[in-house]
């Protein structure tokens, strides 16, 4: 073993707020390493999607560091954080992760339009994009050609969040922040969905924050945070 | 770049029905403008060249406008005549080739008649050299024939063989006829889109003739016999005016000098081309109205996609979402509503040409033949070209609009959609 990589999530000092809001974030200290398997246990209201938007670069804090891959997201230009989304991070939504408009292989290609990096490790990897596409979604179960080829809106929801974990993993990425993906589905396609997951996510690489409210998923995980304990300024609803 | 065209194109047309809707309305604009500035410069041309080939005319002294109106357009009075002698002076000039004479005061159901010479078949031209053939008949010979024009032919139903009763003077309800002294139709002209199709054309001793038993407007006593016609002098005495067609283009200008200078007779010598553009200028607001109306509906067919493309953000706010989550820049978003909107003016635009050359090759030989407007299918000359460009121009900047609410929306809304 060479040196201990550089975490591929690094939150330190973490504080946001909207302007003339009350603090949403405020993180003392939190780290992924890499290929880790994190379970964030959030309930609505405690700062999920305003943590994931921080993550993105689509927000930036008021104070503190974000550090994704080692590279700093916060104090970066928006023009570095979208590189840096577009180069580490794979997301995976609750539903409407796709484009209706294009093809299963080709909403799976997308990030690697936007990140030169996740391309070039693609194309290393499998030869050509849609190849890469291809044997994502073969091993996550996608593997009919007609099934590929068909418009992403053609399919069950349970079908789509493998689409969107195959878009997530593409171009092999140090991080996979995975919002509440199982949600949509039943018990028994929950757990085979995640078993998916690890396999592709240990498969290329990437850790892997899977930010849920469901406990019953907790067990598969190595390792679990609950995010209200993590978010000093979580205020969660009355469930 | 690449990537981003293909979404685009991709996103409109998982749209395409709106799309198209919108691609149909700027079509229909573009081909309006377009239409009308080709109707605009044809009508231009048309009228610019409504006589050509004639060096001068000459009247009795005026402006060269209203010359112009009464000679070549039929339209109002001589303020004098021209004296024969005077027509005959320019005519026997060593300068002149031809001349044609031209008579008028009488008319046949509302259209002018005018006394001529066989040399007005033979040397009026219009639109650019074209020469006035005949759609049957021939030129008229004998005293009482005479040749009309294609608009009274296909207004009256007249053909060839017809007879018909000239009135005098120019009303429409005049009860004072040459009902002794009918002509007969022996001739009917090709449609020309110039006043030619609204004139009934006879020779001038016919004019003389019927107006031999006539006094200050009243008909006193018979008709003169066939006889008495042929003992009789039918030289007219003055004509309205004449055309001029000189032997060298250098010489118009003497000639022009020689018959406003001329001291037996105030009398106007006028390039018919400068008094047209003169005339064409007093009439040009119309066709300046005309284009900015279609101007109107071409900023109403780009408003129409402004409408479309905005309507559609809301529901595209996850799409836009999507695409920042994989790595999207909000300049990429700004991009893909561009390339939209630049995608539905172009097609928009391209779709309006096409439909304008089909309308023409549809429509040009019935303009021609009904209206005796000339029309060309064909490539957009550089004054279209510049108004499509202007199109285009006005397509992207509306563009602009959806493009900056979807890239400042996108900043904002970063990954996930707040509703």
């Amino acid at each position: 073993m060479t040196a201990t990589p550089p975490p591929v999530l690094r939150l330190d000092g973490l504080r946001f707020a909207w302007p003339g809001g009350p603090p949403l974030i405020d993180i003392g200290g939190f780290e992924v390493g890499a290929g880790e398997r994190v379970f964030l246990h959030g309930p609505s209201g405690c700062g999920k999607s305003t943590l994931l938007n921080l993550v993105a670069g689509t927000l930036a804090p008021q104070a503190g560091r974000i550090e994704v891959a080692g590279e700093a997201v916060s104090g970066a230009s928006e023009r570095v954080r979208d590189r840096l989304r577009a180069d580490h991070v794979g997301f995976v939504f609750q539903m409407f992760n796709l484009l209706p408009y294009l093809s299963v292989v080709d909403n799976v290609v997308l990030p690697c339009r936007f990140s030169a990096r996740r391309r070039q490790r693609a194309l290393a990897r499998d030869g050509s994009l849609e190849a890469g596409a291809k044997r994502l979604l073969a091993a996550l179960g996608l593997g009919d050609a007609a099934l590929q080829a068909r418009a992403a809106t053609g399919l069950s929801v349970g079908q789509q969040q493998r689409v969107a974990a195959a878009r997530a993993l593409i171009g092999a990425p140090e991080l996979v922040m995975a919002d509440e993906p199982t949600s949509a589905l039943d018990h028994d396609a929950r757990e085979g969905f995640l078993q998916l997951l690890f396999a592709e996510c240990a498969q290329a690489g990437s850790a892997l924050v899977f930010v849920s409210h469901d406990h019953t998923l907790r067990p598969l995980f190595e390792r679990h945070q609950d995010l209200r304990a993590l978010n000093r300024a979580a205020r969660p609803e009355a469930a | 770049m690449r990537a981003l065209l293909r979404l685009a194109w991709l996103s409109l047309a998982n749209r395409r029905f709106t799309a198209l809707l919108t691609i149909a309305t700027i079509a229909i604009s573009v081909m309006l403008l377009l239409g009308v500035e080709r109707l605009r410069q044809e009508a231009r041309e048309g009228f610019l060249r409504t006589v050509s080939g004639t060096d001068l005319i000459v009247g009795a002294r005026a402006n060269p406008v209203q010359l112009l109106l009464y000679s070549v357009f039929r339209l109002g009075d001589a303020t004098n005549n021209v004296s024969w002698q005077s027509y005959r002076m320019v005519a026997d000039d060593p300068r002149v080739a031809w001349t044609i004479p031209l008579s008028l005061g009488d008319s046949h159901r509302g259209y002018r008649v005018l006394g001529t010479s066989g040399a007005y078949f033979e040397h009026l031209r219009y639109a650019g050299g074209r020469g006035l053939s005949f759609a049957a008949g021939a030129p008229f010979e004998g005293l009482y024939d005479a040749v009309i024009g294609a608009e009274v032919a296909r207004a009256l139903r007249y053909s060839v063989g017809d007879r018909i009763v000239v009135a005098h003077g120019t009303g429409r309800a005049t009860l004072a006829e040459h009902d002794d002294q009918p002509f007969t139709v022996v001739g009917i002209l090709e449609r020309t889109g110039t006043p030619v199709d609204q004139t009934v054309h006879v020779s001038l001793e016919a004019l003389e003739a019927i107006h031999k038993n006539w006094r200050f407007g009243t008909r006193i006593g018979e008709a003169p016999t066939a006889e008495q016609l042929a003992a009789a002098d039918l030289t007219p005495r003055s004509i309205t005016a004449f055309y001029v067609g000189v032997e060298r283009k250098l010489a118009t200008f003497a000639v022009q000098r020689m018959v406003n200078e001329y001291r037996a007779e105030p009398l106007s010598a006028i390039l018919p081309g400068v008094a047209l553009q003169q005339l064409w200028n007093l009439l040009g607001g119309v066709e300046r109205a005309l284009l900015a109306t279609a101007a109107c509906v071409v900023l109403a067919g780009l408003l129409g996609m402004l409408t479309a493309v905005l309507a559609t953000l809301n529901e595209r706010r996850r799409e836009m979402a999507i695409l920042r989550s994989v790595g999207a820049r909000p300049s990429h978003v700004l991009w893909l509503l561009l390339l939209e909107s630049a995608f539905l003016t172009v097609l928009g635009v391209l779709a309006g040409m096409l439909l304008l050359q089909a309308g023409l090759l549809v429509a040009a030989p019935l303009l021609e033949s009904r209206f005796g407007v000339f029309l060309s299918v064909g490539w957009p000359s550089a004054p279209e070209w510049r108004l499509l460009g202007l199109v285009l121009g006005a397509g992207f900047a509306v563009g602009l609009v959806p493009a900056f609410l979807a890239y400042r929306r996108s900043v904002a809304d970063g990954m996930t959609v707040r509703t």
